[in-house]
């Protein structure tokens, strides 16, 4: 059996230009509010107060994110219909001629991967360019990265080359669905104006709380 | 539409097993009582608005689907899928209830396998809710993958139902000509079950607001966004014990019972809709 496809992200990297987003659509020809690669802005942080003096934290980055042919695909799992399969270089492919149009993989995936064509009445998702894999070729997000913040391959070879997942924030927990994700996590700034905070200081909202800034875009309310 | 066809689905068909139990009661219990004849009219008679109940549900579940037409598909996975169990369940239930209500109507068949043939369907309606409830249980939406979940399914399916039979129960006689049946109990059921409800929403709540940030977007959605739905439930839910109270006293009459009905059922479709609006999943 071959060893399962991933795909790499490095989020220190990636500038948010979206070229990955576009030529996905591109690619696949599809339809006004379906984008199979998304790219969330993430922002975080605030200012807190902290004894005289007012410090920030304030952060932001992108993560690009398409279908991440998790190795126990929920999608799979739960599709009635049975539309959706896991091939054994780890693609997870949906049929749309058997997909009923329950939206239930839509519900369940906690990557928003599958995705809803309200024309056709059935759920469409990333097939991270199966036919141009099988030609040898790179899936067309990957080419089209101007700053080689994407890669694809053997999830071994990825972790050996990029280390293993990180937790980034808001991605959920690795154990929930086993993304086949490898991720470099985004540069912070040096922690200093939080290493001076004590634990009465005032700050807004939770540490290390995230929000996605274009969540209409990518189709989250 | 995907919920409202949902809430209707769901709800009509907790109905319909809930109603299905307690008419099968009231023919085992009342039989002997008001003879066999009479039963087996009362519960074939029930057993028409059940079926009626459960084409409902299943007409108010095609309409959620994008390719209704590949409804059939649904059929497919049941190895992996709960969603495709509790479609089997819905279709076995029926096949299951329409054998026993033949059975008895054309008075085919032993008393052994009458018996068996309800206690099937009864069965079969269990595990029509448990495979719905844990279609619900999804590990990445918090709200849902709760105990709460199978649990107030089971007292809207009794709260229901039994709501349900009560009407059936009370029509049926008046129609065919035959003898009165009553619930007595009813009213005291319909008491306990809405406790049990006003008990399970704080704790509902409370386990919310300890778990992930999925849980607690869903709590900030009930408490927040939906305030107002969750208050109006909590009135009807009031007024519903208030009236069933009533028909334990001597102004009992088929208008407050019609009245208990009415608000009981536009509490559970707030209930519901509040189940469904509680959607936040993990990630992104």
């Amino acid at each position: 059996m071959p060893e399962p496809y991933a795909f790499y992200f490095d989020a220190s990297s990636c500038t948010g230009c979206k070229a990955c987003q576009v030529a996905c659509k591109d690619r696949h020809g599809l339809r006004v509010g379906l984008l199979w690669r998304r790219v969330y802005e993430v922002v975080g942080g605030g200012w807190r107060r902290s004894g005289g003096a007012w410090v920030t934290d304030v952060h932001a980055y992108y993560l690009s994110l398409a279908c991440n042919h998790c190795a126990r695909p929920i999608c799979v799992e739960v599709c009635p219909a049975g539309a959706i399969h896991r091939r054994d270089d780890g693609i997870v492919l949906l049929d749309p001629r058997q997909c009923i149009g329950c939206r239930y993989c839509e519900w369940a995936c906690p990557y928003g991967a599958p995705q809803y064509d309200e024309e056709a009445g059935t759920m469409t998702k990333c097939t991270f360019c199966a036919d141009l894999i099988d030609r040898g070729q790179p899936p067309a997000c990957v080419a089209a990265c101007p700053m080689r913040a994407l890669d694809f391959g053997p999830r071994a070879e990825l972790e050996a080359r990029y280390g293993p997942l990180e937790a980034v924030d808001p991605l959920p927990a690795d154990e929930l669905t086993s993304p086949a994700l490898v991720l470099t996590p985004p540069q912070r700034r040096p922690p200093l104006p939080l290493s001076l905070l004590s634990p009465g200081d005032e700050g807004p909202g939770e540490a290390g709380a995230v929000d996605i800034a274009n969540r209409e875009e990518v189709g989250r309310r | 539409m995907k919920e409202r066809a949902l809430v209707a689905f769901t709800l009509l068909a907790q109905a319909a097993v809930g109603a299905f139990w307690t008419l099968a009661a009231v023919y085992l219990l009342t039989w002997r009582q008001i003879g066999p004849a009479t039963a087996r009219l009362h519960a074939v008679g029930g057993f028409v608005a059940v079926g009626a109940l459960l084409v409902l549900a299943m007409g108010a579940a095609l309409l959620h689907l994008g390719s209704p037409l590949l409804a059939w598909r649904a059929l497919a996975n049941p190895r992996t899928s709960w969603l495709s169990r509790e479609i089997w369940s819905t279709l076995l239930l029926s096949g299951a209830s329409i054998l026993w209500a033949g059975l008895l109507w054309f008075e085919r068949g032993s008393p052994f396998w009458r018996s068996m043939a309800l206690g099937a369907a009864a069965l079969l309606g269990l595990a029509l809710l448990l495979t719905m409830s844990w279609a619900y249980r999804l590990r990445t939406v918090p709200a849902w993958n709760s105990w709460v979940t199978p649990l107030s399914f089971l007292v809207t399916t009794l709260l229901l139902g039994g709501l349900a039979a009560g009407l059936l129960v009370a029509l049926t006689p008046p129609l065919l000509g035959t003898p009165a049946v009553r619930l007595p109990g009813l009213p005291v059921g319909v008491i306990l079950l809405l406790c049990v409800e006003f008990l399970f929403l704080p704790l509902w709540l409370v386990e919310l607001a300890g778990r992930s940030p999925a849980a607690r977007a869903a709590l900030a959605l009930l408490v927040r966004r939906h305030r107002v739905l969750l208050q109006l439930r909590l009135i009807l839910m009031v007024v519903a014990v208030g009236l069933a109270g009533l028909l334990l006293t001597p102004w009992d009459s088929p208008a407050l019972f019609l009245a208990l009905a009415g608000v009981a059922a536009a509490a559970e479709v707030l209930g519901r809709i509040l189940f469904y609006a509680a959607y936040a999943r993990e990630g992104v």
